[in-house]
């Protein structure tokens, strides 16, 4: 459908666009607040419209200024104002009636004189061809710049985000990374909104940062992360829609993205379904065998010596109490490489031992409630 | 019958069917959650149009209900492994949402009257030229016959497990105790809200519909804590926004959907900001309120405590115990009036306990 210099263009411009919405997708998933995102991609829908009834203007900028400016009221309004107790109900309700509200005024434009000029529909599922107008330029320096911001304050991204009191008390302004956030969320809408859409703009935004999550721990590594993925799935999208006719733009991307970050829930190592699975094999299922593990270690005083210094199984029976259980358990224990017998009848903990009770893996799960 | 007289009929039937998961699903905050689940059920719905021709006949309702279980199992699997809900509610519909459309997109043989205004609007003004008819007497529009079912499914869910809804949201230890499982009850709750949202899904989209459903409830909410009068608010403000949504659209002739939530949308600013208690304004009076009474109280109290002090003239903490004549200005300093006597001796009765004992 289009010509090579153009596809480059779009492949460009694309991931410059992914990397900023993944990029502040990840200010967001540090405050454990990534509901706001959604909410407020979605409550720039009236915002876009507004314009176009208010002023009759059809220029692209006026309108996704008006998108971003709503957005960012929905964002203030929840990160400010709304317990976060409250937060759900109010983010569910964002998105919904202000959808209602923004296909309100769409079907209302529609019957207005001078709707023929503009094709407001696009901005519901994306547009491809959005991105050839776009300027490179602008937007690399837009990305490197909040890069370089926010490497250069990352100690205090980080502080602000997870522990706002003691930000506080060492002088960091949270509120001012707070209004960062909030900010770089305005430009997401303002870059994005042209090229994914209302509908799916919130999932480029938050879906690499959730699934970067899946793979690391490190918060400098999860910010890197969640750009290249924002970056490539964006790029990858857009090239999809730009070559097959019909295919809407924001659909393509929100698949590739969505697509990444179920796969990362699946496989993502030690966050991952599938590795939980590996990893509860070594679980010790019965209470009993961590009990009589702890007493093991409890009887080595802290320093392992691997079956140097066993105890008899006498000891453990006095102490332990069962007779029949005690040797079965003792076995299992073996089997896992918890527990030693060098001499028969004389037993020790071992390193992996120790380091399991260490890393509190063996914590029975806690009930989920409602 | 007039089309639109049932129109405005249906419009008030979804009303009365929203309020009972609406205002279950907010008393057991998941009403993110059951959003999520509700705009999974978009693929299936497609599929069931594609393969019957329809998305409201009993066994498709059934099959979609069924695939939205295999939606919540795969969400519950998710938790388990740790992932924040908030997460799951984020990757999951999104990815379902954008496969549906792509498929309608690409294919438009699968999607023969399922287009994007229907997932997003629905199509209303369609429901009253599908009727039902007995012996070639017109009994009226197949949908309030539907919505009527529903209503019936969710009174009954309301009055046979209406006391384990209640144990499971308020407590969920003891419900636990006496059988009741917190997670069960979610589950035929959040199914609940699936039948609902898939019969109202042509009047509304699948989108708006959550917001039918869920924002009356929230708007009662801000009134008042008790279940029944929640519920009959929600109804009434749900019939009032839908019935005022659908007059402003037929007079601007625009999409009356859309309108309808539109209304709910300026009702729920309107009360979020001025309800009487859990409005934003009424919140920051009673916080300003209690600020006042806390600067009264200290005032008093140090003022009784210490004798003449020597208050700093102009001091703000003594605007509000002077303009409501708890201590009075002359030339020697800060003098306690005889209320402001007795409050001083309240406060620090109330705050020498451990003292006493």
């Amino acid at each position: 459908m289009f010509e090579s210099a153009t596809l480059f263009q779009v492949a460009l411009s694309s991931a410059l666009m992914g990397c900023i919405c993944g990029m502040t997708g990840v200010f967001f998933m540090l405050r454990n607040s990534i509901s706001i995102a959604y909410a407020a991609s979605f409550a720039s829908l009236p915002g876009l419209i507004a314009p176009f009834l208010l002023l009759s203007t059809v220029k692209s900028w006026a309108l996704l200024s008006g998108a971003a400016l709503f957005g960012t009221l929905a964002a203030i309004q929840l990160l400010f104002f709304i317990r976060r107790k409250d937060r759900d109900p109010f983010v569910t309700i964002i998105i919904t009636l202000s959808l209602g509200f923004g296909m309100m005024l769409l079907s209302a434009a529609e019957n207005y004189p001078g709707a023929a000029q503009i094709d407001l529909h696009r901005f519901l599922l994306g547009d491809a061809a959005a991105n050839i107008t776009s300027d490179n330029r602008l937007l690399a320096w837009t990305a490197l710049a909040v890069f370089a911001l926010s490497i250069l304050f990352w100690k205090e991204v980080i502080t602000a985000a997870f522990d706002p009191e003691f930000a506080r008390a060492s002088y960091i302004p949270s509120k001012f990374f707070e209004l960062f956030a909030v900010i770089l969320l305005a430009a997401s809408i303002f870059i994005g909104l042209e090229a994914v859409g209302v509908i799916f703009l919130a999932s480029l935004i938050t879906a690499p940062a959730i699934a970067a999550r899946q793979w690391t721990n490190d918060t400098g590594a999860i910010f890197i992360l969640a750009a290249g993925f924002a970056s490539i799935s964006a790029c990858v999208g857009s090239v999809a829609a730009a070559l097959l006719p019909g295919l809407p733009a924001g659909a393509a991307i929100t698949l590739f993205v969505s697509f990444f970050a179920l796969l990362s829930f699946v496989i993502a190592p030690s966050h991952g379904i599938l590795w939980g699975r590996f990893r509860k094999k070594h679980l010790l299922k019965k209470p009993d065998n961590v009990k009589l593990l702890k007493l093991l270690l409890s009887l080595s005083g802290g320093e392992v010596l691997n079956g140097e210094r066993g105890h008899s199984i006498s000891l453990l029976n006095a102490l332990f109490g069962e007779d029949e259980e005690l040797t079965s358990i003792l076995l299992e224990l073996k089997v896992k490489g918890f527990a030693t017998d060098n001499a028969p009848n004389f037993w020790s903990i071992t390193r992996d031992g120790e380091q399991y009770l260490a890393s509190g893996r063996y914590k029975l799960p806690v009930n989920r409630r409602g | 019958m007039n089309p639109r007289v049932e129109i405005i009929i249906i419009i008030f039937l979804t009303a009365l069917v929203c309020i009972a998961p609406g205002a279950l699903l907010l008393k057991k905050r998941i009403t993110l959650y059951a959003g999520a689940v509700i705009a999974s059920t978009i693929l299936a719905i497609i599929a069931a149009n594609a393969l019957f021709k329809s998305t409201d006949s009993l066994p498709v309702v059934l099959g979609i209900t069924a695939v939205s279980a295999l939606v919540i199992f795969i969400m519950d699997k998710f938790e388990k492994a740790s992932i924040a809900r908030e997460h799951i509610v984020g990757i999951l519909p999104p990815f379902i949402f954008s496969i549906a459309l792509i498929l309608i997109s690409l294919f438009p043989v699968l999607s023969t009257n399922m287009d994007m205004d229907t997932i997003l609007l629905g199509e209303l003004v369609f429901l009253p030229l599908d009727r039902i008819s007995f012996f070639g007497f017109d009994l009226g529009p197949i949908a309030i016959y539907q919505l009527l079912a529903v209503l019936a499914m969710n009174i009954a869910l309301v009055a046979l497990l209406g006391k384990e809804m209640v144990f499971s949201m308020f407590d969920p230890n003891y419900s636990m105790c006496i059988d009741h499982s917190p997670l069960r009850s979610r589950f035929v709750l959040l199914l609940a809200a699936v039948i609902t949202a898939v019969v109202a899904f042509r009047i509304a989209g699948i989108i708006m519909i959550v917001g039918l459903i869920a924002a009356p409830a929230f708007i009662a909410a801000l009134f008042t804590n008790r279940f029944w009068l929640l519920a009959l608010l929600a109804g009434c403000i749900g019939a009032f926004s839908n019935f005022i949504g659908y007059a402003a659209a037929h007079i601007l002739e625009i999409t009356i959907s859309a309108t309808m939530t539109a209304a709910l949308g300026i009702v729920f600013l309107l009360t979020a900001l001025f309800a009487p208690i859990g409005g934003f304004w009424a919140k920051l009076a009673r916080k300003k309120q209690g600020e006042t009474n806390r600067a009264i109280a200290l005032a008093a109290a140090s003022i009784f405590e210490n004798g003449d002090v020597r208050l700093l003239d102009g001091n703000r903490h003594l605007n509000s115990p002077l303009a409501e004549e708890y201590i009075t200005h002359s030339e020697d300093g800060y003098t306690l009036t005889e209320k402001g006597r007795a409050l001083a001796q309240d406060v620090i009765a109330a705050c020498r306990v451990p003292d006493r004992l």
